[in-house]
């Protein structure tokens, strides 16, 4: 979707009026075009006018505590919940391509040097997880694929300029670290991959 | 510490990091907002009730979405409601009737009693439906098919026999008009 399109859908997605599909194209949208943040807010407070004019309506007894009692659900199996992906991915994997990355990946996580990074979107969502092992190999897990017609590339960060490394299509990829690299990310590039990164998509946090 | 003089900003971010107390509170200032909201578009009893569970369940999963440069904590906050509300509505299929301009039904949006929850708020939507009075007709009847009905761009083009981009020039004048006339003093 390029920046116009966005712009002629924004006074409808504040009012609620895009299919949930277009919704999430709009938000998905809107995260690389910061240029049009403000209209969309504009926007956005304008149709919070028309909630303000309904009236609120009292709210029944009991109906806090069973949203709390919702959320408290949804936390229980947070804890390693990304390690159980991760390994139900390995299982596509190993049964997939054979022995290509092998378990070796999921011992790993047992050694004291594995240092296990949460990459985090620009706007602080996490977007995935790196697993960096002492010999410098890394494996990216990523929650997702690319939007169309473009690709994910990873970068070795030290204290200078990013550092280009592999472009991949899938939410996994292995991949060896240049030695000065401390940290890896991932931006969003045209296929191909860019010298510089163009639309940043996972930090380090 | 109490979080009650913290901002919706604030309690956002305290949400995304986990803290139930802050969802409590949020709850406190907008579940009332969300089930009029629900009321309002036409849901019963149980799905209104419905909707503000959904709804503050979507508050939780996405309060790291949340990003201060493209929408108010409480503009944020309003669309997740109305975003939850619409969607019950197209899943149940539930939406009053098909709109056909009637008068009556038409001003009722435009005419809500307050419930004089506090007087602050009462004087503002007095205001703001004062400001809807000012829209012409045909922008009032966009507003009305789109957000209180909760049909789709689609939809409402069909419905008011329109086409799309004659819906899309009134939906952004409307919302022009009610930007400008609730700027003035």
């Amino acid at each position: 979707m390029n920046p116009e399109e966005v712009r002629e859908l924004l006074p409808l997605y504040a009012l609620g009026a895009l299919s949930p599909e277009e919704r999430s194209r709009v938000e998905e949208a809107l995260s690389s075009y910061p240029e049009l943040w403000a209209e969309a807010k504009a926007w956005m407070e304008a149709a919070s006018q028309l909630a303000e004019a309904v009236p609120p309506a009292p709210v029944p007894p009991g109906l806090e505590d069973k949203v709390m009692t919702r959320i408290r659900a949804l936390r229980r199996p947070a804890p390693w919940g990304w390690l159980r992906q991760a390994a139900a991915v390995f299982l596509i994997l190993a049964l997939g391509y054979g022995t290509y990355l092998g378990g070796g990946w999921l011992l790993t996580l047992r050694e004291p040097t594995t240092q296990v990074i949460t990459l985090v979107s620009p706007q602080g969502e996490v977007v995935g997880r790196a697993i960096l092992r002492a010999d410098r190999t890394a494996l990216i897990l990523l929650h997702g694929s690319p939007p169309k017609g473009k690709v994910f590339q990873a970068w070795g960060l030290d204290h200078g300029e990013p550092l280009p490394l592999s472009t991949f299509r899938l939410p996994l990829k292995t991949l060896r670290l240049p030695p000065e690299a401390l940290a890896v990310a991932i931006s969003l590039e045209p296929p191909g991959g860019s010298s510089k990164p163009t639309t940043l998509f996972g930090l380090p946090r | 510490m109490s979080l009650e003089g913290l901002s919706d900003e604030a309690l956002l971010a305290l949400v995304a990091r986990g803290e139930e107390e802050a969802l409590r509170w949020l709850f406190q200032r907008y579940a009332g907002a969300f089930l009029g909201l629900a009321r309002r578009m036409g849901l019963d009893v149980n799905a209104q009730e419905d909707v503000v569970q959904e709804a503050f369940i979507r508050v939780w999963k996405n309060a790291r979405q949340f990003d201060p440069r493209r929408a108010s904590a409480r503009a944020w906050l309003l669309a997740i409601g109305h975003h939850t509300a619409v969607d019950f509505l197209r899943r149940l299929q539930a939406r009053p009737k098909l709109l056909e301009p009637q008068a009556d039904e038409a001003e009722e949006a435009f005419d809500l009693p307050g419930d004089g929850l506090n007087e602050e708020g009462h004087l503002d939507r007095i205001r703001l439906q004062g400001a809807l009075r000012h829209l012409d007709p045909e922008e009032r009847e966009v507003i009305q098919v789109l957000y209180y009905r909760g049909h789709s761009h689609q939809e409402a083009a069909r419905l008011l026999g329109i086409p799309l981009g004659t819906l899309k020039t009134r939906v952004r004048r409307a919302l022009l008009r009610l930007k400008e006339v609730l700027r003035e003093p």
